[in-house]
C-alpha cells in the first residue's frame, strides 16, 4: 500500500503549481487527473529505474488522493502487484508526471476541462 | 363792468328759478343807467344784493370773515325753506352774467355758485375764450382780481349800514379800501417783496473758506471721475475674457455630446452586467473545480477501472468457491460415514470419492489468485464510486457548456465596453468644464466688483458736483448780495418817497372830489364845507369856512349817510374803476331835501349801471317820475304770504297798477 505521506518530483510539482495559476485547479486534484489519464494509457513504471520524489510539497495520502484513494491504490496494486511502500509511491509519482505532460500547458479551466471530456 | 343777467334758484325767499335781466337799455344815444327794484319790507330786496355780493365777493361778502364751517352754515341758511322742505337734496344756485375787460380782453363772463343743504359750495366760471378747468380757489382769485374785496363794499352796499363809514374815525374802514383803490397797496407789497428777496439772498452767507472748499471739491470730483473711467476701462477689458471662457465651455459641452453622452450613461449598467457575469463565471468555475475534486478522475481511466473490476469480481467468485470447498471438506468425513451406512458401502471409499469431486468440480484455477482482497462492502463502495464518476462526467459536460456560453456573453459585453468612449478622456473633459465654470464665476465676480467700484466713484463724483454747484451758488450770492442790498434799500427809499408823494397827490384829489360830491348832495348851508383827509389814517374830516373841524359824531344819521355817499362817489371816481353800483334802501334815513339831491344828482351819475333796491316809500311816485328818464327798467318783488316765497315781475308799483287800469 501507498505510504501515508507522499511527494512528487520537483519538476512536476512546479508544473502543477503553474497549472494552478492558470486554471485554479489545485496540485492534488491535477495530480489525480494526471494519474488516471496515465494509468489508462500504456505507460508503465519501471521499478528498475530509480524515480526521484524530491518535491517539497509533502501531503497526507488522503489529501493527495481524496475520494479516489481506494481506487488509486487498488489500480496500483493491480498493475504493480510486486511493489510495496516507497516503490509504489514512486510509481504513482511517475504516473502523475506522465499524465500531466499533455495538460500542463492549458491556460484556463475551460480548455483543461474540455480536454478531459 | 356791466351786469347782464342774474339767475337765482332756491335762494332765500326765491323758490324755484328766477332770472333777472339787469342790462341797462339805451334810448338812442342816451343811456339809462338805473335798474329799479321795488319791494315792500321783507319782499327780497336784500336777497338780490346778497346774491350779487356773494357771487362777486364769496365769503368776504359777510360782515365778518368766516371760517369754513361758519361759511357753510351761512350758505345752508340761504337755501329757500320751501325748497328744503319739499326736497331734502334741493340745491340753491345763483349765477351772474356780466361783461368785463379782464387782462386786456373784453368778454362775457358767468359766475355760478351752487350749494346744497350741507352748505358745500361749487363754483364755476365760464368765459368764451377760457378753459374753465379751474379750482374754486383759482376762480375766486380771478374774481378778486376784477373786484378787489376792499372795494366791493363801496359799490354794493346797504344804504343804512353805509352810515357806519361816516362814524368810523379810526380809518380802519376806509384805509384798506382807499389804499387798494388808489393802488397804494401795490407799493406796500413791492416793499415787502423786496424784504423777502433780501432775506433769501442773505440766507446763504458765503464764507472765506468756500473758495478753498471749491478747489478741493473740484479736485476730488476730477479724481473720482478719473477713477470711475479707469474702472470702466478695466471692466471693458475683463468682459471678453468671460466671453471666451464661456465659448470654450460650450465647445467642451459639444464634444462631450459628440462622444456619446448616452453611452456614458449605460456604461455603468454594462459594467454592472459584466461584473455579475464574471461572478457567475467564477461560480461555474467553482463547480468545475468541485467536480474535478470528486470522483471524476475515475472516468478518465475507464478501461483500467474495468479491468480492476473484473479482477475484483473474479476474486469475489474465487473466495466464495474456496469457502464452499473448505466447508464441504470439513463435512466430508461425516457425510461419508452417513452415506456408507445408508448405502452399505465402504466408508473410506466414499470419503475418497467426495474429496476427488471437490478437486475436480470445485477446482480453482491455478492462475487465479486473490491479490487485492477487498471486502464485499468495499466492493459495493467502489461500484457506487464508479457510478458517481460517470455521473460527474456528465455534469461536468453541462457545466462546461454553461461556462462556454457565459464566457461568450462576457466577451461581447467586454467588447461593447471597450468600444465605449474612453472614460479617462471624458473625465478630463468634465474636469476642464468644472474648472472653466469656476473660472467664469471668478471672472464674473471680479467684473461685478470693478463695475460696482466704477459706480461708486461715479456717485462720489456726482455728489462732489452737487456740492460744488451749491457752493458756487453761495459764492454768487455773496457777491451779488452787496449789490442787492444796496439796490433794494435804494429802491425801498424811492418807493417810500413815491408812496408818500402818491398818497399826498391822491388824498388831495380825493379831498377835491369829496368836496365836489358833498356839495352836490348837501343842503345849501353846507356848501361851504371842505374836507380834510389824513394821509396816514385816511380819516376824513369836515372843515368849515373858519377852518374849524366839524365833529362827525355830531352829525345826524341822515347827514352821515350823505357824507358816506359823498366819500363813495369820490372814491369811485378817483379809482377809475367802472363798476356797477348796487344800493339797498338808499334813502331810508334821509329827509326830503337830501332825498331829492340823491335822486337828482347821485344815482344818475354814480355809474354806468346803478341798481336801486327800494321800498315804495323811498322811491315814491314823485321820485319815480323824476328818475324815470334815467330808469332803464324796473322790477317789482312780491311776497306771497301763503307760500312765504317771492316772485319778481317787470314794472314798478304804479306802473303795474296803471297797466291794470288800462
Amino acid at each position: 500500500m501507498l505510504p501515508n505521506r507522499m511527494q512528487l518530483s520537483r519538476t512536476v510539482e512546479e508544473q502543477l503549481k503553474k497549472l494552478k495559476g492558470y486554471t485554479g485547479v489545485t496540485p492534488n486534484v491535477s495530480a489525480r487527473i494526471a494519474f488516471f489519464r496515465s494509468i489508462e494509457s500504456d505507460f508503465r513504471y519501471n521499478p528498475a529505474t530509480e524515480y526521484a520524489t524530491n518535491g517539497s510539497l509533502t501531503l497526507d495520502k488522503i489529501t493527495w488522493l481524496g475520494r479516489t484513494q481506494e481506487v488509486t491504490e487498488l489500480l496500483l496494486k493491480h498493475t504493480y502487484p510486486d511493489l510495496e511502500g516507497k516503490q509504489l509511491q514512486q510509481a504513482w509519482a511517475a504516473h502523475v508526471e506522465h499524465g500531466i505532460a499533455s495538460l500542463r500547458n492549458q491556460k484556463n479551466i475551460l480548455k483543461l476541462a474540455a480536454n478531459l471530456l | 363792468m356791466i351786469f347782464k343777467k342774474l339767475i337765482m334758484q332756491n335762494f332765500r325767499v326765491f323758490n324755484g328759478k328766477h332770472s333777472l335781466d339787469l342790462q341797462p337799455k339805451k334810448d338812442g344815444l342816451l343811456s339809462k343807467p338805473i335798474i329799479l327794484f321795488g319791494g315792500l319790507n321783507g319782499a327780497g330786496k336784500t336777497s338780490i344784493l346778497t346774491a350779487i355780493r356773494l357771487l362777486l365777493l364769496g365769503r368776504r361778502a359777510l360782515s365778518f370773515i368766516p371760517n369754513n364751517k361758519e361759511y357753510a352754515d351761512y350758505l345752508s341758511q340761504q337755501l329757500n325753506n320751501k325748497a328744503k322742505k319739499e326736497d331734502n337734496s334741493a340745491k340753491a344756485s345763483i349765477s351772474l352774467e356780466f361783461t368785463h375787460t379782464h387782462q386786456g380782453k373784453h368778454g362775457v363772463f358767468t359766475i355760478n355758485r351752487t350749494w346744497g343743504v350741507d352748505g358745500k359750495e361749487k363754483i364755476s366760471f365760464e368765459h368764451a375764450d377760457e378753459n374753465s378747468n379751474l379750482t374754486s380757489e383759482q376762480i375766486q382769485t380771478i374774481i378778486s382780481e376784477m373786484i378787489p374785496p376792499g372795494i366791493g363794499d363801496l359799490f354794493f352796499f346797504d344804504g343804512e349800514k353805509i352810515a357806519e363809514l361816516a362814524e368810523d374815525d379810526t380809518g380802519v374802514y376806509l384805509k384798506e379800501a382807499v389804499q387798494k383803490l388808489l393802488g397804494l397797496d401795490i407799493i406796500e407789497r413791492l416793499n415787502i417783496d423786496l424784504d423777502i428777496y433780501l432775506n433769501k439772498e442773505s440766507e446763504g452767507k458765503a464764507s472765506a473758506t468756500i473758495q478753498k472748499e471749491i478747489t478741493d471739491l473740484q479736485k476730488q470730483k476730477e479724481s473720482f471721475k478719473v477713477e470711475a473711467d479707469a474702472y470702466k476701462e478695466q471692466a471693458n477689458e475683463l468682459y471678453p475674457k468671460i466671453t471666451s471662457l464661456r465659448f470654450e465651455m460650450s465647445q467642451i459641452e459639444k464634444s462631450i455630446q459628440e462622444r456619446g453622452g448616452a453611452f456614458a450613461i449605460t456604461r455603468d449598467e454594462e459594467k454592472g452586467k459584466q461584473k455579475s457575469l464574471e461572478r457567475e463565471i467564477d461560480t461555474i468555475k467553482g463547480k468545475v473545480l468541485h467536480e474535478l475534486d470528486g470522483a471524476f478522475p475515475l472516468s478518465l481511466a475507464p478501461n483500467a477501472v474495468n479491468r480492476l473490476f473484473q479482477q475484483l469480481a473474479q476474486e469475489k467468485e474465487l473466495k466464495a468457491k474456496q469457502s464452499f470447498n473448505e466447508q464441504f471438506l470439513a463435512q466430508t468425513e461425516k457425510l461419508a460415514t452417513e452415506l456408507s451406512a445408508a448405502l452399505e458401502a465402504d466408508g473410506a471409499q466414499v470419503n475418497e470419492l467426495l474429496k476427488a469431486y471437490i478437486v475436480t468440480n470445485g477446482g480453482i484455477r491455478a492462475e487465479s489468485t486473490i491479490s487485492l482482497d477487498i471486502s464485499d462492502r468495499e466492493f459495493h463502495q467502489l461500484e457506487s464510486l464508479r457510478d458517481d464518476a460517470n455521473e460527474s462526467k456528465a455534469k461536468l459536460g453541462n457545466t462546461l457548456s454553461e461556462l462556454t456560453a457565459a464566457e461568450s456573453v462576457l466577451d461581447s459585453l467586454t467588447l461593447r465596453i471597450q468600444r465605449a468612449p474612453d472614460e479617462k478622456e471624458l473625465v478630463s473633459l468634465y474636469e476642464r468644464l468644472r474648472e472653466l465654470d469656476k473660472a467664469v464665476a471668478k471672472e464674473k465676480e471680479v467684473y461685478k466688483d470693478v463695475l460696482q467700484k466704477a459706480q461708486k466713484s461715479m456717485t462720489k463724483a456726482l455728489e462732489s458736483a452737487k456740492r460744488l454747484e451749491k457752493l458756487f451758488n453761495q459764492q454768487k450770492n455773496e457777491k451779488s448780495l452787496q449789490k442787492a442790498v444796496a439796490r433794494v434799500s435804494s429802491t425801498q427809499g424811492a418807493l417810500q418817497e413815491f408812496s408818500k408823494k402818491l398818497t399826498q397827490l391822491r388824498v388831495a384829489q380825493l379831498e377835491d372830489l369829496f368836496a365836489l360830491a358833498y356839495r352836490k348832495l348837501a343842503r345849501k348851508e353846507d356848501l361851504k364845507l371842505t374836507a380834510k383827509i389824513n394821509p396816514e389814517t385816511f380819516d376824513v374830516a369836515l372843515v368849515d369856512l373858519d377852518g374849524m373841524e366839524i365833529n362827525r359824531k355830531s352829525l345826524s344819521a341822515g347827514e352821515k349817510q350823505i357824507f358816506a355817499f359823498a366819500i363813495l362817489e369820490a372814491l369811485g371816481k378817483l379809482s377809475g374803476k367802472v363798476l356797477p353800483v348796487v344800493v339797498d334802501t338808499p334813502l331810508g334815513r334821509l329827509d326830503s331835501k337830501h332825498r331829492d339831491k340823491l335822486i337828482k344828482h347821485y344815482f344818475p351819475e354814480a355809474g354806468e349801471q346803478v341798481i336801486l333796491l327800494s321800498t315804495d316809500t323811498e322811491v315814491d311816485a314823485d321820485f319815480y317820475s323824476i328818475l324815470q328818464p334815467e330808469v332803464s327798467h324796473a322790477f317789482e318783488i312780491n311776497f306771497d304770504e301763503t307760500t312765504r316765497c317771492s316772485s319778481v315781475t317787470e314794472g314798478y308799483f304804479w306802473e303795474n297798477q296803471k297797466a291794470e287800469i288800462a
